[in-house]
């Protein structure tokens, strides 16, 4: 056990020696000042009374739906939402506060932690093959079983760190930009025809976690294509063009509803958040969770079956 | 001195994609003794130590490292030996004592004071914190043999060692190779293609060629069986010839004014001896030792080895 654990340390050490790793964390740094310095810069001056605000808003709306401007139906939600806030005396969330700027690191950089945890996953292994390491790393006591798990929970590690740094880092530079204030502020969110209430900061962390599960997903697949084909570039390519243009692709499919199988359409579980509806009709969390787990089990299967049986040529 | 052999290599065959590229190939190495592995390029010296330090699988036979096998006890094998295969590649990006670290991580009962020890013996104690991109080949190799030192191998295994080094560099390696047999008591395979520099290095050399182990054979010692052609420089040839008659396994030639003969080392002094008590006047007497070259020149049915 302490060998294994010597093992991951190994990884750790390979992964965070290596500039590129370093440099993904100053991109990311400076993307959240960068974008706490925007919010900040280009906030709306919100000194007024909200009440007033909000009810005007509401009039200028119903004025727009008289005058036949807009659907009735299309500003149905809207209207529900904004009488709710004045309703039940929930203030709208400012957008140069703690918890939105929190909110929006999440949706706008989440998928940087996909592109770095890929880059880093996607090599793990092929780069020991390309530099010839490869022969070093087999050919101690350690079994090929425990150099490649050793890996794969090294990768898991530096995944959690990635997100403890984006959270942490977040909640650091908003704090220092909007003040540490704000942490009940809440949405109101339209769910099912009915309003509800959201602790802003809270549904924020709880979609990290399941980004988490999301980023791990595209992870193993990285991790298992540098693995199975030896190549990096494949490995990170691969990945991360499903990532990115995958949602495209699952839109053009949705109509058919075989789709609901494919491993893409299950990876982002926020889409059974309330509010939000998933790819096709029908599909729930337990159903996505458990053709994640099926893929997962096959592909880590195929892995460790590739990485332990065949020769090492390199 | 019938030791226990260090590593067993017992009728081993390698398909690669129905290519037999290594056929029945069966071998011994004891501790303390240097064995050369030659043969030329493509012969399947690499595959053979591939499957070795259990690189590759084995398609038939087995091979045993200190008795146990490479196929069904990796870990067992591998904590007896130590191998650089092909290049010394480390961790470019890391220090040479981080890549020293790292191997002695994977081993059991390495610690801090045996990396000093393992950096001391190659050499490498002022650039040991220099990272690896820094470092020369030589320097390479060297990092090389201290992590497969690293975990007290009582096998190392080298494969081709002195390719692209300079003169000063072989010799050092060839140094350090003998020290390692004689005074560690290591077995030690190294494999070359150039015959020459495995002569001065090696106890034994097993010719490798197209797959197929073609013998083993003794450099050093030269057996007092051994025979060798032994030319005499006398006058009068006819008579001569006739007094060495009874000598040798086959009969006397005349050929340039010599007689031929092929003796063993001891009938050397004997010949000559009985030449001269028949009053023969002996101007000159050259035994042509055979070189390892002919030797294998024979092994290999007079096809170059280089
Ligand atoms: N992975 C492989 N696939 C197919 N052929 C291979 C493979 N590896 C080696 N060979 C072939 O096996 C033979 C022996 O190669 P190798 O062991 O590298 O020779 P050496 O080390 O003696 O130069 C060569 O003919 C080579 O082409
Ligand atoms: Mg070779």
């Amino acid at each position: 056990m302490s060998k294994f654990i010597g093992l991951v340390q190994n990884e750790h050490m390979k992964t965070f020696r290596r500039l590129s790793t370093w440099i993904m964390f100053g991109i990311a740094a400076a993307l959240l000042i960068t974008i706490a310095a925007f919010t900040a810069y280009y906030a709306e001056d919100s000194s007024g009374d909200w009440r007033a605000d909000t009810e005007q808003q509401i009039q200028d709306l119903q004025k727009q739906v008289e005058d036949g401007d807009v659907e009735a139906a299309a500003v149905q939600q809207d209207l529900a939402t904004m009488q709710y806030q004045l309703d039940q005396d929930i203030a709208p969330v400012q957008s140069d506060s703690l918890a939105a700027y929190m909110e929006s690191v999440m949706y706008y950089c989440a998928p940087f932690l996909i592109l770095f945890i890929a880059i880093i996953a996607g090599g793990l292994v092929s780069t020991e093959f390309g530099t010839g390491t490869i022969k070093l790393l087999l050919t101690k006591t350690p079994s090929r079983f425990s150099v490649l798990t050793s890996k794969y929970v090294s990768m898991f590690i530096t995944t959690v760190i990635f997100f403890v740094f984006f959270i942490g880092f977040s909640f650091v530079v908003g704090g220092i930009f909007f003040g540490f204030n704000g942490f009940d502020a809440k949405s109101v969110i339209f769910d099912n025809g009915e309003t509800v209430t959201n602790n802003l900061l809270a549904s924020t962390i709880r979609d990290y976690g399941l980004y988490f599960v999301q980023t791990l997903i595209y992870a193993t697949i990285a991790f298992a294509l540098s693995t199975i084909f030896r190549n990096t570039a494949l490995a990170i390519g691969f990945s991360i063009f499903i990532s990115m243009f995958f949602p495209t692709i699952s839109f053009i499919l949705s109509r058919y509803d075989w789709s609901k199988y494919i491993l893409f359409n299950n990876v982002d579980l926020t889409v059974y958040n309330p509010g939000n509806v998933p790819v096709v009709d029908g599909m729930t969390l337990g159903f996505s969770v458990a053709v994640m787990a099926i893929y997962f089990v096959v592909i880590t299967v195929i892995t460790w079956f590739s990485f332990m049986k065949r020769d090492v040529t390199a | 001195m019938q030791k226990q052999p260090a590593v067993e290599i017992k009728q081993v065959t390698k398909v690669i994609r129905g290519r037999k590229i290594i056929d029945r190939v069966n071998f011994s190495i004891y501790p303390g003794e240097v064995f050369g592995f030659l043969g030329p390029n493509g012969a399947g010296k690499t595959t053979t130590i591939r499957m070795i330090v259990g690189l590759m699988g084995i398609t038939d036979g087995d091979i045993l490292i200190k008795g146990n096998s490479i196929k069904t006890s990796h870990g067992a094998a591998m904590k007896h030996i130590g191998a650089i295969v092909e290049n010394p590649e480390m961790y470019k990006y890391l220090s040479g004592y981080l890549n020293l670290v790292h191997f002695a991580r994977m081993s059991d009962g390495v610690d801090k004071k045996r990396i000093d020890e393992v950096i001391e013996l190659v050499g490498l104690k002022n650039r040991i914190n220099d990272k690896v991109k820094t470092y020369s080949l030589g320097m390479r190799q060297r990092l090389g043999i201290a992590q497969a030192l690293l975990h007290r191998p009582d096998v190392l295994i080298l494969d081709e060692p002195t390719n692209g080094l300079d003169p000063a560099g072989i010799r050092e390696m060839r140094h350090y190779i003998r020290n390692l047999a004689e005074k560690e008591g290591l077995a030690v395979i190294v494999s070359s293609h150039l015959l020459s520099e495995m002569e001065l290095m090696c106890d034994r050399i097993g010719v490798l060629q197209q797959g197929k182990m073609l013998g083993v054979q003794q450099v050093h010692e030269m057996s007092s069986e051994q025979t060798q052609m032994v030319s005499f420089q006398v006058e009068p040839l006819e008579q001569a010839a006739i007094v060495l008659r009874d000598m040798g396994s086959k009969k006397p030639e005349i050929k340039d004014k010599q007689i031929i003969i092929e003796l063993t080392r001891d009938e050397i002094p004997a010949a000559a001896a009985k030449l001269a008590k028949e009053a023969i006047s002996i101007y000159g007497i050259q035994a042509e030792t055979k070189t390892l070259e002919d030797t294998f020149l024979e092994l290999t049915g007079g096809k170059e080895i280089v």
